[in-house]
Formats: C-alpha cells, structure tokens, sequence
C-alpha cells in the first residue's frame, strides 16, 4: 500500500464504516485507489464488497437504513457529504444483470443520463455524443444501422455493452462494475473483459467479482474482503500469485467462498 | 366432462376415472361403491356449478333482450339520438341519460386522478411501509367499504349544502343554486372510485423492476426523474386498464348518483344543472313502470350492461396481459 | 457551456422539482383521508344521537326500523346459502382445472360478471322472479343479491386454492386419496382464510347493497319474515328516509346509517382478522 501512496491516488477512502441497523456491514475500511487503473474488489458473498462499491456513488441510501462514517475523497472532494446526484455523475455505474431502459432506442439509451436529467441535446451534438460513447464501448460497429431500435432486440452481451456506454456517455472519472458479466455467457464475458482492459487507459475503473480467473486477467490492484473487513490490497501481480495474507491464500485456492 | 381432459395438469386430476384414483382391493365392497358414488358426486358438482354459472350469465344476456323487445320494436335506434323521455306519451329518447352517465363518469375520472396516481405513487414507490403508509392503506380500506347509500347521504346532507353555497356566489353568471347536479354527482362519484383506480395503480408501480430504477437513479437521477422515467412508462398500462375499471365502476354506480344529482330527465347544460344518469333513471322509474316503459327501462339497462362490459373487458385485457391477474 | 456542464449545472433545479413533487404527491394522498373522516364522523355524530332502543324493537309503523333489519338479515342469508356453494365450487374447478380452455373462458366470464352494475342485477331478478311471481318479494331481492355475490367469491376461492402447495397435493394423492378427499380435506382447509376472506368480503358488500333491492324486495312498513312477500332492507329504508322532508325519518336514517356502517365496517374488520390468523 506504500507503493501506491506515491502518486495522488484518484479516490481515497479512510475508515469508512457501514452498518445496517445493528449489523456492522463495513469496518474501518482505508484504500485509496489510483486514477486509470483497474481495480478488482473480490471476496465471499456478503463480505461487503457490494456495499463497499455502493457507497462510491451513494446508491446504498437508496436501500433504507444504512449508516455510514468515514470519507471517500474523490480528487480531494467528499462523496459522502457531496450532493448524491452530482456524485453519480462523476461516478458511474453497471449492474449485475444488463439494465437498459427496454421503451428506449439504443441511441436514446446511451443518452439516458441526459434525458433523464431533463437535457436535451441537440441532433449534432447527440450524435457525437452516441458515436463516442458506444465506440468507447466497443458496440458502435455492431448497433450503428439499427440505433433507432428498442435496445430489447440485443444480446445479453451487447446490452451489458450498452450499459457500459450508458455510463460513459457523461464521462464519469470513475466507472463502478458490479459483476458485470455475471449475468453473461462466455464469450460475452470475454468480449466485457476485453473493453474493461481497453476503458482503463482512460478511466478509472472499480470492479467486483465473483470470478477470480477474471480478476487476475484484468487487475492492476486487487483487494480482498471478508466479513467487512479489507484484508489485503495490492497490485495484480503479486496479489493473485503471492498473497501476503493466509485468508486470502485459503480464498484464492478455493478453500472457501 | 371430455372436454375437462383436453388440458392441463388439473385437468388431469378432475378426469381421472373415479376408480383409478382409489388404489387397492377395494374396488367391488360396498365401501368402494360408496368412495365412488362420492366421487363421482363430487365431479358433478364441480361441473355442474360451472356450468350454472356460465349458464347465469347467458340467460341474464338473454332475459335482458328479450325483456327489451316491445321498447326495441316501439323506439328503435331512436332511443339513441331522442332526446324526449316522455313515458306518458310513450316517448323514449334516452341520449340525456346516456349523456348524463358519461358527462359524471368523465368529470369523476378526472377528478380522481390526481388523487388516485399520488395514492399509487406514495404507497408504491415513496413509502411501501411505515405508519403513515398502513394509515393511508386503512382509509383507502375503509373507503372501498363504506356502501354506496351512505356515500349518498352523506351527499346529500354535507356536499349538497356546500355546493349550494358556492353556487350562490355564482347566480349572476347564470348559475341555478340548486346543489344537486352533474358536479356534486361527479365530486362524490370521484371519491367512490379512488381507492379502486389507485389500488391497481398502486400494484403496478411495485412491479417495476428495481434494476431499472437503479439504472436511473446512478445516472443522477432524481426521484421525480425515476418517476417520470422508469415507473410511469413501466407501469403506463396497469395505470390505464385501473382507469377503465374505475370508469365501468363509476357508469354503474346508482344510489349515490341518485340522491345528488338531482333526477331531472334533461339534458344537462352545464356542470351545475341538474340531469340523470342510466342507473338512476332506473332506479327511480322501474319500481312503477310497466308496458313499453318498462321495457325501454329494461333496454337502457342492457346499453348500460353492454357499455360496462366493454370497459370492463378491455381493463382485464390489460391487466391478464400484464400478468397479474388477481390484484383487483 | 459544453452539455456536461449543462448537465451538472441542471441538477439543482431537478432536485427542486422532485421535492416539489414529492410534496404534491404526499398533499394529494393525505387528503383522501378528510372525506373519510368527515364521512365516518357525520354518521356517527348525527347517527349515535339518533340512537334509541325503540329502533331495534319495533317495526316502521311502531317508527323503528325493526322490519328492514329483519329483512337485511333474512335476504343476505338466503343470498349466501344460495351463493356460497356455487360459486366456491366454480372457484375450486377453476383452480384445479387451471390451464384448461373451460377455465380460460370461465374467468373472464367471471370477470365480466364482477363489472356488471348491481342495478342491472335487480332488472334481472325482476325479470326471473317478480314477473312470474307477480310479486315484488324478498326471495328476489335474496337472488340480486345472489348473483352479485358469485364472482367476488369465486374469484378469492380460485385465487387462494392455486397459492396451496402442489407437494401438499401431491402427498395426499400419493397415499390413494381419491380427488374430493384432497380438495375437500386437504385443499380447502389450507386455503380456508382465502375463501373465508371472499365469502365476508362479498356479504360485506350486499349488506350494503340499494340499487337491486328497489324493485324487487321493494319493501314495507311491517315486520315480515315471509320472503315471498315485499320485505324492507336497511339500505333501501335509508334511500327512503334520507329524501323525506319529514325530520323524524329523516334522524331514522341517520341512525339507520349509524347501524349499517357499523356492520359493514366491522365485517370488513372482520376479514383482514381472518385473514391474519390464517396466514400464521
């Protein structure tokens, strides 16, 4: 972690800590990650890593009562404190399953993030803003004949795509993957993990999963969560093949989770 | 009965031969003629009340038209486009009725709506739980209880008087204080159907999946914004099959129609005029009618049938094709 | 200003909408409550002070009300005992026979039924049994009632026999139980609340019923138990009273309100009780 302190990380959490009404979610959390690179955050189901990527962008206050301490600076701003909707701007997100907005066009999908917030933009600057974000996402090749079509009529694969240039669409700093391809078939996965490797050049991306195979395929730093507590953190290389930590030796060779 | 074996998992059961379903020796005593004989009873039954049912419906179809006849024959089309209902003189146009329904059906959709859609809204997306979610359910509850006669006098008694008095306030442009009328029936009739349109509402905004509102909320939506995004387009038709059921609801509400809008068998004029409506025209004239004039009765009753039945039809449509049959 | 700035710099106003609207939404809800209260409060004010022992124990021409109690009781019994049967057998068939074409067509006919004006309802029990009876009577204000009560019943029934667990089923047959044992025994039992439910929730409904009664059981003055003959109703006596210009009968129906409300509230009290313990 000394390593990574040495130049401005992109976001800095500092004991942050979680808890549901009596159950303590998240405790004494403190990483800081650096800008455009990929991080991987992986552990057992309910170890917190879910609530933990939460927090980036305030979705956990949509689930009722969580109380939550602690900071998470992004370039020096406090998220927890900020206003919530400037925040998820800044941050953005795609989910387990690929959510697009099924009564929208592909087009009108990738503009969501405006048209939801009331900005129309105009014939031009609406195609610009479509071509990049879905070449950005490696799906303008294969939508841009049918981009008036309801985004329903595209593979598991291609919709998860379209979420990813969904986000991308308002240039977050920071792109939340929460299991993306979870949800996916293999070759699908691929094709996600492929763009994951290509989009950290330019943005940061914070990544939870399941599959440690992909972790170790994609991560430049990778953590480990149990029990709400952060176990280890460190770059790709050495995390996945010479971890420091015993529990997540066990973790990593299958032993649990 | 063969045709219970056509399909389904259930329909297997029902078929079952009466003796295949009671394993063992028993097949030839007394006790497994008496297993069967209660058996088939019991199919029969089943059958047999389907049936009734089924049958209930056709002859009620039936016994209307034919009912109608001697007014079909005596009016013809023109019960339609008359607007004289005159039984005296065996004048039968009965447009000022058919308006008169549809005028206070119309106004009591329009005046629910913003009541029933902030319902829906607050019990299924703003609060689901909590104390002030359970008060809210409880009126609502209580008001889809209370019968449509106490609805009417307290019209009567409350509403009337009230209406009377903003009424007066209007006399020099025209307005004839009277308190009954097409307004106050359409203000009390709104109330009547809230808790209808707004619970079915209300279901249909739970089922919006959450994944969608999610996906709005982390591009910086708003909640109004996830309203107007996600949840109204998601549940557009829910909320419009809950209006069409609201509407067949408020055509055929009689009693609280009958007691404030004042049983004038005229064309309304206007909101505050006094007018009738198919149900109270009914209501007020069946008991002592008789020759055509009660067929002509019996007529409007069947448009008024026909007229629910059609709304009626296409809500459930809707909802069937939503998928969540059972909720209304 | 580039569109991203636009972005950012519209969200302070969004957020104003959204609590604007938030407070419309929680004004428009929390006024449907004032009705209720008025409602409830006009009856029970104006109704309780009308109250007198007198009501209960003589009939209209003793100036109680007596007779329609009576009749109320009388027709809403004979409407169950006429409706029950049928319409939770139609329910169990229903259920059972799910996914077959008859219970396709069955259930939007039992819809269709449900949406169809009591009114209209009281036109048909004249047409069936005061034209041929020559008589207003209560025996067809009881089939009005009837017939009005068949799809609400129906429908609970079907609703609560399909969320029965198939295992439940299954076991029982898999130990030679014929078909009506398991429905009889095993399904409706386990589903018992839901049927109860519908069964309240229907009676609920036609004790509180006017339109159909008006030409059909029609009413009287006197004390009847008789149903081939005219018997008064609760709700019919209030439509009466509540339009006469005399002040008595008018303070009847307030206190006829009273009573009515009572009953159907508590009924409906009564059902969500049910419901409750059975669901435990």
């Amino acid at each position: 972690m000394e390593a990574l302190a040495a130049e401005k990380p992109i976001l800095d959490v500092r004991s942050l800590n979680v808890v549901y009404g009596e159950t303590p979610a998240l405790k004494e959390i403190n990483i800081s990650f650096a800008r455009n690179s990929l991080h991987s955050i992986i552990g057992p189901s309910g170890c917190g890593k879910s609530t933990f990527v939460r927090c980036f962008n305030r979705m956990h206050e949509l689930q009722g009562e969580a109380k939550v301490t602690g900071q998470i600076l992004l370039d020096g701003d406090d998220i927890l404190t900020d206003d919530p909707f400037s925040v998820r701007l800044r941050i953005g997100m795609v989910f387990q399953r690929p959510n697009p907005f099924p009564s929208l066009s592909i087009a009108d999908n990738v503009l969501s993030g405006f048209l939801i917030n009331g900005i129309r933009p105009k014939k031009d600057e609406a195609d610009a803003i479509v071509e990049t974000a879905l070449r950005k996402a490696s799906l303008w090749d294969e939508v841009k004949d049918k981009l008036k079509k309801r985004s329903m009529f595209l593979s598991g694969g291609q919709q998860q795509r379209l979420c990813i240039a969904r986000a991308l669409a308002v240039e977050p700093e920071v792109l939340l993957l929460d299991e993306p391809t979870s949800a996916l078939d293999p070759i699908s996965t691929g094709s996600i993990e492929e763009l994951m490797l290509e989009l950290k050049k330019s943005v940061t991306i914070v990544l939870v999963t399941h599959n440690l195979s992909q972790a170790g395929r994609v991560s430049d730093y990778a953590a480990f969560f149990l029990l709400g507590e952060l176990i280890e953190y460190g770059s790709g290389s050495t995390f996945f093949i010479n971890p420091k930590d015993s529990r997540t030796d066990a973790y990593l060779a299958g032993r649990f989770g | 009965m063969a045709n219970l074996s056509s399909k389904g998992a259930g329909a297997e059961t029902l078929l079952a031969s009466p003796g295949a379903s009671a394993p063992g020796g028993l097949g030839k005593s007394a006790r497994g003629f008496l297993a069967r004989t209660a058996e088939r009873g019991f199919r029969s039954s089943l059958i047999f009340s389907v049936v009734l049912v089924f049958a209930v419906i056709v002859a009620m179809m039936f016994s209307l038209t034919m009912f109608s006849l001697p007014a079909i024959q005596h009016t013809g089309w023109s019960i339609f486009t008359g607007t004289n209902w005159d039984p005296a003189n065996d004048q039968f146009g009965a447009l000022p009725f058919i308006v008169g329904t549809i005028l206070t059906s119309v106004l009591a959709l329009i005046i629910s709506f913003p009541f029933s859609l902030s319902i829906a809204l607050f019990l299924g997306e703003y609060q689901r739980s909590g104390w002030l979610a359970s008060l809210l359910t409880t009126a609502i509850e209580l008001l889809a209880g209370i019968p449509s006669i106490i609805y009417g006098a307290f019209g009567l008694f409350v509403m009337v008087p009230l209406m009377q008095q903003w009424e007066l306030t209007m006399v020099s442009s025209g307005v004839i204080p009277l308190g009954v009328g097409i307004l106050t029936a359409s203000i009390l009739l709104a109330i009547m159907i809230i808790p209808y349109s707004a619970s079915l509402a209300r279901e249909v905004i739970r089922l919006t999946p959450q994944d969608l509102k999610e996906a709005a909320y982390a591009m910086g939506g708003s909640r109004f914004a996830v309203i107007r995004f996600v949840t109204l387009p998601y549940s557009f038709s829910g909320i419009f099959a809950g209006q069409l059921l609201a509407f067949g609801r408020a055509l055929g509400e009689t009693m609280a129609v009958a007691m404030v809008i004042g049983n004038q068998n005229i064309m309304p004029e206007g909101l505050f005029s006094a007018g009738s409506t198919i149900a109270t025209v009914i209501a007020n004239e069946y008991p002592e009618a008789s020759g055509v004039h009660i067929a002509a009765l019996t007529e409007i009753g069947l448009i008024l049938f026909l007229i629910t039945i059609v709304f009626g039809f296409a809500g459930r449509i809707i909802i069937n094709r939503m998928g969540m049959r059972g909720t209304a | 200003m580039t569109l991203r700035n636009r972005l950012k710099a519209r969200l302070g106003f969004n957020r104003v909408v959204s609590s604007v609207f938030t407070g419309i939404v929680t004004f428009f809800s929390l006024l449907m409550v004032v009705p209720l209260v008025l409602i409830l409060s006009f009856i029970t004010i104006k109704g309780v002070t009308q109250l007198h022992w007198a009501l209960f124990v003589s009939d209209e021409r003793g100036g109680g009300i007596l007779n329609a109690i009576v009749g109320s009781g009388e027709m809403v019994l004979i409407a169950v005992v006429l409706a029950v049967p049928v319409a939770v057998l139609t329910g169990v068939y229903l259920a059972e026979a799910r996914n077959s074409k008859i219970a396709e067509v069955m259930r939007i006919t039992v819809d269709v039924f449900q949406g169809i004006p009591s009114i209209v309802l009281g036109i048909i029990a004249y047409v069936w049994l005061v034209v041929p009876l020559r008589s207003f009577s209560g025996l067809s204000g009881a089939v009005a009632l009837a017939i009005m009560m068949i799809p609400i019943i129906i429908k609970n029934t079907e609703e609560s026999l399909i969320l029965v667990p198939a295992q439940m089923k299954e076991a029982a047959y898999g130990l030679g139980a014929p078909f009506h044992k398991v429905i009889l025994q095993i399904v409706l039992p386990a589903a018992m609340s839901g049927v109860l439910t519908g069964i309240l929730l229907a009676t609920a409904r036609i004790l509180g019923e006017t339109a159909p009664l008006l030409f059909t059981s029609f009413g009287g003055p006197d004390l009847n138990y008789n149903l081939t003959r005219p018997m008064e109703a609760l709700p019919p006596l209030i439509f009466k009273y509540a339009q006469s210009p005399r002040d008595d009968w008018v303070a009847t129906a307030w206190a006829s309100s009273f009573v009515l409300v009572v009953v159907v509230l508590f009924l409906n009290l009564l059902t969500k009780l049910v419901l409750r313990r059975w669901k435990h």
